[in-house]
């Protein structure tokens, strides 16, 4: 089995995005949620860093602070990026995966190749 | 809606966190400095390891500072930004000539008909580079600075023309004075160093060298000439940190911080050559055959210890027939190497961040 890593890690901000699309959430929060979807811990200066580059092009904003934490949620702006991008990741997860099938599908059949019928 | 716990405000934040969020450029504390304290409060209150998220919160206060992002559209932040990079791209220069005219202090130690090596002629080579590129950093930083002097308005207080001034008339007196240390020891020790020896110190692993000198006073002679040299780092060291001083309080005039961008630039082109044309001749000095390095006075050195122990190695001679040379880097080069390295990195960084802040101050200007 391979065990390293041959492409990169998804994008911290792609992961912030899609954490805010459950709804709003503080920092810390942000963390646990990416934690427990993708098995990424994002350490704090990560995390706002990356609320500071979407909050810069608009793609989420602060709400009121709650106990000293700021919440951010989603801009509708944001929401839109957040669909294209994934639009364009999904392209490439379901012909992958569609293509994997039928490789899978392939390896169980009969030496001879595919069945007659 | 957002998912908050009450009652965490109980945990402290460890001194270490605080720092690391210092680390962060003043608008970014203002805007996320609570949410980040917040944030490892919370990594507290679970049980999770600061320590582990402090490396993350250094890098986010780099990525801040280089970046720029998420700064609000104040030009007179991104003047300070320029400014401050100014600094980052010419201290460094700065810091670098007493290094590299240290180095350059080197010798050669001839035994009958001695012969330089291909690596040894590489190294004089670019030893003789070293000097054209050090004296084109001096006048681009000395004038460079008349420049950014020129430029900048004086306000009460001095802290604008006359805090620059002082801060370059400080090496001048930095340099005047250890040479007249210098001049001062030889004076009091006519023949200079007459041998070193060598001998480990009793019962350690550490090599210490034994220094006679000819003539003169015994004592003060050496004295003078390590006060000399004492004078020179702390010294240099203190005119670096005075003309950081000035920048961090000059007057945010435009003119001042466009001149002090095109000596940034100029600075680090000069920086990368001197640590390109230094990182050749250290490597040429210490890839020497060691037996060479390490014969005749130093022969009793283990190799090893010959590179990493004692720099000058004044008692040096060579085996017959062979030619030595010698220089202070030839005594932990890595570091050396190392610092000229680093040295160029910063002094371009800080060239490119000036540039880069002064264009989005000027657009924001507009």
């Amino acid at each position: 089995m391979i065990k390293t890593r041959l492409f990169p890690k998804p994008d911290p901000s792609l992961l912030v995005l899609t954490s805010l699309a459950g709804g709003p959430k503080h920092g810390y929060a942000l963390m646990k949620d990416i934690e427990g979807f993708s098995r990424l811990t994002l350490g704090p200066g990560t995390v706002f860093g990356c609320l500071a580059r979407l909050e810069e092009r608009g793609l989420v904003r602060a709400l009121d602070p709650e106990d000293r934490r700021r919440p951010y949620e989603l801009t509708a702006v944001g929401l839109a990026v957040l669909n294209d991008q994934l639009d364009e990741l999904s392209r490439v997860t379901s012909t992958s995966m569609a293509r994997l099938r039928r490789r899978r599908g392939l390896a169980v059949m009969p030496s001879g190749g595919p069945a007659d019928g | 809606m957002a998912e908050m716990e009450p009652g965490r405000r109980a945990v402290a934040v460890p001194l270490l966190a605080r720092a690391a969020v210092a680390l962060y450029p003043r608008w970014w504390r203002e805007r996320y400095g609570e949410d980040l304290l917040s944030f490892v409060t919370d990594l507290r209150f679970d049980d999770r390891s600061v320590l582990r998220a402090l490396p993350d919160l250094v890098a986010g206060a780099l990525r801040a500072r280089l970046s720029g992002s998420g700064a609000p559209a104040m030009p007179s932040l991104w003047w300070a930004r320029a400014r401050a990079s100014v600094t980052l791209a010419t201290l460094p220069a700065m810091l670098l000539l007493p290094l590299v005219v240290l180095a350059m202090e080197r010798g050669a130690y001839t035994n009958g008909a001695g012969q330089l090596s291909a690596g040894q002629r590489l190294a004089e080579t670019a030893g003789g580079v070293l000097f054209p590129i050090l004296l084109v950093t001096g006048i681009v930083l000395l004038f460079g600075w008349r420049l950014l002097v020129a430029q900048t308005p004086e306000v009460p207080g001095g802290a604008g023309r006359f805090g620059f001034e002082a801060a370059m008339a400080a090496p001048v007196l930095v340099l005047g004075g250890a040479l007249a240390l210098s001049w001062l020891s030889n004076r009091l020790s006519p023949d200079g160093l007459k041998s070193a020896s060598w001998a480990r110190a009793p019962g350690t692993h550490r090599w210490v060298v034994h220094l006679t000198w000819a003539s003169g006073h015994p004592l003060l002679g050496p004295a003078l000439h390590e006060a000399a040299f004492v004078w020179a780092v702390a010294g240099w060291t203190l005119a670096a940190v005075l003309v950081a001083r000035a920048c961090r309080r000059a007057p945010l005039a435009t003119g001042a911080i466009r001149a002090g961008v095109l000596v940034a630039r100029l600075t680090a082109a000069c920086t990368v050559a001197l640590a390109a044309a230094f990182t050749v001749y250290a490597l040429a000095i210490i890839l020497q055959p060691w037996h060479l390095i390490a014969s005749g006075g130093c022969a009793s050195v283990p190799p090893i210890a010959a590179l990493r122990a004692y720099s000058g190695c004044s008692a040096l001679t060579a085996p017959a027939g062979h030619t030595v040379l010698t220089s202070p880097v030839s005594g932990a080069a890595g570091v050396w190497i190392a610092l000229a390295v680093l040295g160029a990195v910063l002094s371009v960084l800080g060239a490119r961040l000036a540039g880069e802040s002064m264009r989005t101050a000027v657009a924001l200007d507009a």
